[in-house]
């Protein structure tokens, strides 16, 4: 109902930003109520931020009050509880900590305001006089719970101009369907066995349960977060903006390094500019490229949660890219291609085994026993499996890698399709079959909550 | 500034008022027909008013509510159950699974809304029946059960139907879980759960038909393959044993002639869409000439309240005693209650979920009325003790 009530407002009123803006306060007001005050408060630094800049050019000072106040609100309620309880140690004592609720999407849109500050500081962009224009920038409902993370110079000129073609729609509706389809007909059946063996105790599992456990994981948490990215691009196609590729095929990557540079793309190019190049990057020797590189993959696993299942998930992740600037790499280039990808597949598969975890005891089991051989009943696979899971694992693996695209390019040639009017007529016809699997999907299941929405 | 060619404003126009059609079309949809269907009530519009007080639970009930009401979705749930049976034996929920030999089978509450306990109902008949922990738990809930219900004079007996996952132990399909199934292939005449409880406790009357079920199983017009409730011949063969066992006595219409083939309609089909019908064997209940009032509003606790509870009352003309009985059952009760009720002059009989515990012991009370001599409690091997602690009578 959201959709096309959005869709009419959009492209029969004026006044288009508000409309967006309208839209996506009541998008977040549907699902968090008056938390939508938090997002308004961060939106309302970001902007006095560039209205300060404006007025007086760029300071050090009142970029750190930015930045503190952005941070400060995730930390309270993102981190407080965490630090307080699991790194402190100190529940026991008399007074108790008030409990927060993690406002959905809390990383996302204030990193959207942070980049907006530390961008408009450094001058690479002009500040936004218009709250409006601020404020639909951080909020907008396609990408507002689980990104992409948005820079603010990606939009900034679409703000203020946009042309709309019924090419874009066509692109739009076909992109948002590949992304509806990703997140219900793949990572939604995968995450029923994903779901039902982690929830098992471990001592149950066998070496095969386990590896089906992660192995469905890897794929849920892939088609599920790549599922969101591609809806909120698709969506932003129809409303004319441009948002950046997210995900580019990360499981076809043949080393660690190169798998960061295809997964959650503007996650990663956020830590990259916004904390890795700041502490120097790779510019003051390799002790200090190491540091760095390790730092910012604790701070990326601390971001995705308030759990030491996450903070070790980032130092994993951290010490593999360390090790590859060892010297791995230069060896991955040089070995047998599978061998290398192997190799990045298996270090991918652990670490989704730790992020998914709820405990740092339950990962190890199970990591455990995806390691050394351990038999009994593999029934448990069967009672959180059927057919379709047999079905959505092949989409899965196919659709991980770019192989399709590649045939759908040569298929189209040989076909004749070359025409873009051919194509597009092929596009949609997939987009309906797909929309309408999808819709009997969403109709017939209940709440359908994204993975990404807590982070 | 905003540009947009001239074919944008049509398409966006066709695009969302098609998107809108599954909801501006809730006040057209029949939604009774799911209400029945799922066994429950459909989420209420909230009321809209609370909204700026309380956002988050208006605004998630609102979303159950179109999600329950919006058009095209009760034949999204039927149709997209349908296709993965017929697709790949087994309904998306894995509630229903077919084998290899045509049966199909139920393996879990209906309207559980995940998969978290699948073969949960399984689990019970079989894995929970031979548990000493599981047994020694529940053989308490019997036991206060039969000590609420039996100062009331009546004669109490635990009666249950064996289900398909222990009478058709060996043709399980192929998705069940190795415990369940070794499980399920362990119960014999000799370990079933009403053997089990009563090696707990003797003095609890457990009535339980596994042998002579399980003789003539095999047989499709016994118990139909495609069928979920037993029915036809098997309820003959469950009224004749109780009554043998309990030495009722047996009305001279009782009909001991052959059961007539006739057609039996697929229950289970009704819970994936399609209503398919299957030969099956039943015999003639006009014989038995017991009139039924559907409607019998029993009043409760007339002096403290006027509510009524609506029971099925069955009243034997041919009747050779004057005893009365209660038939307490789940929906495995209709297909009994005729020919139970053959065997007294007067029968009640009471659906769970229509009466709760508090009302069960306001009706037991009014003896003057009712003066129970017998009450029987069938259901399927896996819904006890959770049916008991309905008619608690210190649970509301």
């Amino acid at each position: 109902m959201f959709l096309p009530c959005f869709l009419l407002c959009y492209f029969l009123f004026g006044r288009r930003n508000i409309i967006i803006l309208a839209f996506s306060l009541f998008f977040y007001f549907f699902g968090e109520g008056w938390i939508v005050t938090l997002l308004l408060g961060s939106v309302l630094v970001a902007w006095l931020h560039g209205i300060w800049v404006i007025k007086n050019g760029p300071s050090l000072k009142i970029m750190w009050v930015a930045t503190a106040l952005q941070l400060g609100t995730l930390f309270y309620f993102k981190y407080s509880d965490f630090f307080i309880r699991d790194v402190l140690m100190i529940g026991d004592v008399n007074w108790t900590w008030p409990e927060t609720l993690l406002p959905i999407g809390i990383s996302f849109f204030i990193f959207q305001g942070l980049s907006y500050s530390f961008d408009i500081h450094r001058g690479k962009h002009k500040p936004a006089k218009s709250f409006v224009d601020v404020a639909t920038y951080v909020s907008m409902f396609p990408q507002l719970i689980a990104g992409p993370i948005v820079r603010y110079g990606t939009v900034a000129k679409q703000l203020q101009s946009r042309t709309i073609r019924t090419g874009n729609l066509n692109i739009g509706i076909y992109i948002f369907c590949i992304g509806l389809a990703q997140k219900m007909l793949i990572a939604n059946k995968l995450a029923v066995t994903a779901d039902g063996l982690f929830g098992i105790d471990p001592a149950l599992l066998t070496t095969a349960t386990a590896w089906a456990a992660a192995l469905c994981y890897t794929g849920q948490i892939y088609f599920d977060f790549a599922g969101y990215s591609n809806m909120a691009i698709g969506l932003g196609f129809m409303m004319g903006f441009r948002f950046p590729k997210n995900f580019n095929h990360p499981y076809v990557a043949k080393s660690i390094t190169d798998f960061w540079r295809r997964w959650h793309i503007s996650m990663t190019s956020w830590f990259r500019d916004y904390v890795y190049f700041p502490l120097g990057g790779n510019r003051k020797g390799n002790f200090m490229t190491y540091r760095n590189l390790f730092l910012v993959f604790l701070v990326s696993g601390l971001w995705h949660g308030a759990a030491w299942t996450f903070v070790a998930w980032g130092m994993y992740h951290g010490a593999f890219l360390v090790i590859e600037r060892l010297g791995l790499k230069n060896l991955l280039a040089k070995t047998w291609g599978p061998i290398a990808w192997c190799y990045t597949f298996a270090i991918a598969v652990f670490g989704w085994v730790l992020f998914r975890a709820e405990s740092l005891p339950q990962a190890l089991d199970v990591a455990k026993k995806m390691i050394i051989p351990t038999g009994g009943d593999n029934s448990y696979f069967f009672l959180y499996s059927g057919m379709e899971i047999w079905i959505a694992m092949a989409l899965a693996i196919i659709f991980a890698s770019n192989i399709v695209e590649r045939q759908s390019l040569k298929a189209m040639s040989a076909l004749g399709l070359r025409t873009k009017r051919k194509a597009t007529t092929v596009k949609m016809v997939i987009a309906l079959g797909l929309f309408l699997l999808c819709l009997v999907e969403v109709m017939s299941s209940t709440y359908n909550p994204f993975i990404y929405f807590r982070f | 500034m905003f540009k947009a060619n001239k074919w944008v404003i049509p398409y966006v126009v066709i695009l969302s008022v098609v998107l809108l059609i599954p909801a501006v079309t809730i006040p057209l949809v029949d939604h009774d027909a799911r209400q029945t269907w799922e066994n429950r009530t459909l989420t209420q519009l909230p009321d809209l008013t609370k909204v700026l007080t309380t956002p988050k639970p208006v605004f998630g009930q609102l979303d159950d509510y179109v999600n329950d009401h919006i058009g095209g979705g009760f034949q999204a749930i039927k149709g997209r159950r349908k296709f993965y049976f017929d697709t790949f034996g087994a309904t998306n929920d894995i509630y229903i699974v077919g084998n290899d030999q045509g049966s199909y089978f139920l393996t879990s509450p209906f309207r559980q809304k995940d998969r978290k306990q699948p073969f949960s109902w399984w689990g019970n008949a079989c894995v929970r029946a031979q548990n000493p922990n599981y047994l020694k738990s529940y053989i308490k809930i019997f036991e206060k059960s039969e000590a609420d219900l039996s100062k009331y004079g009546a004669e109490v007996v635990y009666g249950m139907v064996p289900s398909k996952a222990v009478l058709l132990q060996d043709q399980l399909p192929k998705s069940t879980p190795e415990k369940i199934r070794a499980a399920c292939e362990e119960i014999s005449a000799e370990n079933n759960w009403a053997v089990n409880y009563s090696k707990l406790n003797p003095d609890i009357n457990f009535f339980y038909p596994y042998t002579a079920f399980k003789e003539r199983v095999s047989d499709p017009l016994f118990y139909p393959n495609t069928a979920y409730h037993w029915q036809g011949e098997s309820t003959w063969v469950f009224a004749e044993k109780l009554a043998a066992e309990y030495n009722l006595d047996v009305s001279p219409a009782w009909d001991k002639g052959p059961c007539k083939n006739t057609s039996v309609k697929w229950d289970i089909g009704g819970l994936i869409g399609v209503g398919q019908e299957t030969p099956g064997c039943d015999r003639d209940l006009s014989s038995l000439e017991i009139e039924i009032d559907e409607k019998f509003m029993y009043p409760l606790n007339a002096q403290a309240k006027k509510e009524t509870v609506k029971v099925v009352k069955m009243t034997n003309p041919h009747a050779v005693n004057d005893k009365t009985a209660i038939v307490f059952s789940n929906s495995f009760g209709p297909a009994v209650r005729q020919q139970v009720a053959s065997h007294f002059k007067t029968t009640y009989h009471l659906r769970a979920g229509i009466i709760n515990g508090v009302d069960m012991k306001a009706l037991l009370s009014q003896s003057d009325i009712l003066d129970v001599d017998f009450i029987v409690v069938t259901v399927a091997d896996f819904h006890y003790p959770g049916m008991l602690r309905q008619i608690d009578p210190s649970k509301k």
